[in-house]
């Protein structure tokens, strides 16, 4: 068993609600995993159980193969930055640093304290701050010295529960690039918890989203957008344009659908049968307003609204069924009128395949 | 509204300083009439005095009855205020961090010794330690005045105990530190002062508590509250303006001391840092 920290069927309980309803991932030793999903999705609560805060009813944790559900939080060895930081206010940064090497847990003498305290400030850009109070740093110091204090003890595991949420945008991508870089140069394994998909595809390794208490899937950033496994991914990473339709013939690598009265083609995938219900994925990128192509798939439709948005031209179309499509194409020309009827186009091989698990849209599309 | 009322103002804020100064009048004006009488040189307490003397100061040095009562407040004050003390702050702390339901129940039941009318306390604890034959003890009075003095380090302990954020220990947990450690180096640290002044209210409490003393002190337990009743009671003895004026100063002493204790809570505000102060312009 190679990976650095297994969770293993995870439970939590808060009366009848179930809060983590059996969530397994693993991480390997030197991963960023991103935990990502909705508020309520058990994301903050998986932490906690790994951090110590809170005890499942159910399920394992295992650092290193090694049992850790039942240790107290404080000889766990996993750093923790908290929501909101955690500052001890009345301490100086230099002392709020320095305090897991004070504990016994992670006691050292003097001399390594200083050196460990000082390397740590140095690679979190803090030099200069070390008698300052919490008060009296910025939200982009105060994040720092919390995740110095976090690392300072050469945690096992670094947590991070949506540790830039408190940031302003600008500050939030600088840090986001920051933490890659730490990430990068102590090779430290670490869990970062958040809500923010833009977040979660830029400081990632691999991303692991949950969805009312249970992984939806896992996978790195592109795997998750190119070949989402369930309608619910497909929906929380980015836009996705969907339709469902009966399989009415597997040739060649390539199957037909037919969606109402429309026949689509799409990439095969194995496992599947003639006649069986498939929904099928676009991505909004992937989808031209009225620029034939050859061999694609093509749908009629309305135009409702198109916006210039200078990088890219976005416009929905309603089909015949009043299903809205999204596309967003680059370069953007000169926007589209409202109420136009016009087609449109995207390549066989943008069209993914999700398996359905139930019906998302009619299947009366009109020719 | 532009243009505001500069006279309207200032009147309301004369009417604000005639108020304020008036009821302090006549919260003080007692004070004072006693400490002047204390320096009177007749044996009746007659204001204004017709002479001034120290008589009635030597008079406290020289009667070891008021010596010996002075003593024994002392010691039955300093018992309970660190009994009071060590029960109040872990009563507090166990209900901020309380989940029950019955919270608000807890809460209400921990205060009830203050609001307790103190005569019903009194007859309750006579009641209570007759039998076991306790009454005239200093046991019996430091019990007493330790449940009565709960309510008070338990109301100073919570309100500085708000102000601490409960994430913090557990965060001091994860960063090695065991449960005694982090409430001792996390929140002790930020409720100090909550705790200091619960203290020194559960000392004064006691040192100056009447009712309970009257029932329980008997002829062998007198602490200087009871002395003092005993005083008016049967010599109608100047000696108690004296003692008053005494009690006046040592409390006076013990609030300058809690304040003093209490961190600045008006700090002068950060100066901005770089990344702030870039933000905010």
């Amino acid at each position: 068993m190679n990976a650095h920290l297994r969770i293993a069927n995870l439970v939590k309980r808060y009366g009848p609600t179930a809060a983590l309803d059996g969530v397994s991932f693993e991480v390997e030793p030197g991963e960023l995993k991103v935990l990502l999903g909705p508020s309520g999705s058990g994301k903050s609560t998986v932490l906690k159980c790994v951090a110590g805060l809170i005890s499942p009813t159910s399920g394992r944790i295992l650092l290193r193969g090694q049992d850790i559900t039942d240790i107290p939080i404080h000889q766990r060895k996993i750093g923790l930055v908290m929501q909101g930081y955690s500052l001890f206010p009345h301490m100086s940064a230099y002392d709020n640093v320095a305090f897991p090497l004070r504990t016994p847990m992670h006691r050292c003498g003097q001399k390594e304290l200083q050196k460990r305290v000082a390397q740590i400030f140095d690679l979190t850009g803090l030099t200069g701050l070390e008698g300052q109070r919490p008060s009296e740093l910025s939200g982009g110091e105060q994040q720092r010295v919390a995740l110095a204090r976090a690392l300072v003890f050469s945690p096992e595991v670094l947590l991070l529960d949506e540790p830039l949420a408190a940031l302003d945008r600008e500050l939030r991508e600088r840090m986001q690039d920051e933490i890659r870089r730490i990430h990068t140069t102590l090779g430290m394994t670490i869990i970062y918890v958040t809500h923010d998909q833009a977040e979660a595809m830029k400081v990632a390794d691999r991303i692991a989203i949950l969805n009312r208490g249970q992984v939806a899937q896992v996978g790195s950033a592109l795997e998750l957008y190119e070949s989402p496994s369930n309608e619910f991914v497909a929906r929380f990473l980015g836009g996705a344009n969907l339709l469902t339709g009966r399989v009415i013939s597997i040739l060649d690598g390539v199957i037909k659908v037919e969606v109402g009265k429309c026949e689509l083609r799409a990439p095969s995938v194995d496992g599947l049968c003639q006649d069986a219900l498939v929904t099928l994925l676009v991505r909004p990128e992937r989808v031209r307003v009225a620029v034939p192509e050859a061999d694609s798939n093509c749908l009629p439709g309305t135009i409702i609204n198109s916006t210039y948005l200078g990088s890219a031209l976005q416009t929905d179309v309603s089909l015949s069924d009043g299903t809205v499509w999204r596309s967003s194409m680059t370069p953007a020309r000169s926007s589209f009128k409202a109420g136009v009827t016009t087609n449109i186009h995207w390549q066989i091989e943008d069209t993914h395949i999700l398996p359905t698990q139930q019906s998302v849209n009619s299947l009366h599309l009109e020719a | 509204m532009v243009t505001v009322d500069k006279e309207e103002m200032a009147s309301s804020g004369l009417f604000t300083k005639v108020a304020a100064a008036a009821v302090a009048a006549l919260l003080i004006s007692p004070i004072i009439v006693i400490s002047v009488l204390s320096f009177s040189e007749s044996r009746y307490l007659m204001f204004p005095p017709p002479g001034y003397s120290l008589r009635w100061y030597q008079n406290l040095i020289q009667d070891t009855s008021w010596r010996h009562a002075f003593l024994t407040s002392i010691e039955i004050a300093i018992p309970v205020m660190f009994l009071a003390t060590l029960l109040g702050t872990a009563a507090a702390i166990a209900l901020a961090r309380s989940q029950s339901r019955a919270k608000e129940l807890l809460i209400t039941l921990t205060l009830t010794p203050m609001i307790v009318p103190s005569i019903v306390t009194a007859v309750a604890a006579f009641l209570w330690f007759a039998p076991v034959h306790l009454v005239e003890t200093p046991i019996a009075l430091v019990f007493s005045h330790t449940a009565i003095a709960i309510p008070l380090v338990v109301l100073s302990v919570s309100a500085s105990l708000q102000g601490v954020d409960q994430s913090l220990e557990l965060c001091a947990r994860s960063l090695g530190a065991s449960p005694f450690l982090a409430f001792r180096k996390i929140t002790l640290p930020q409720i100090r002062a909550g705790i200091l002044g619960g203290g020194l209210f559960a000392f004064i409490t006691s040192f100056d508590e009447p009712v309970i003393a009257l029932f329980i002190a008997g002829t062998k337990t007198v602490t200087l509250p009871k002395r003092m009743w005993d005083g008016i009671r049967y010599e109608i003895d100047p000696t108690v303006s004296a003692v008053s004026t005494i009690i006046v100063l040592f409390t006076l002493f013990l609030v300058v001391l809690a304040f003093h204790f209490s961190p600045r809570r008006t700090r002068t505000s950060p100066p901005a840092s770089p990344e702030t102060g870039g933000r905010q312009a």
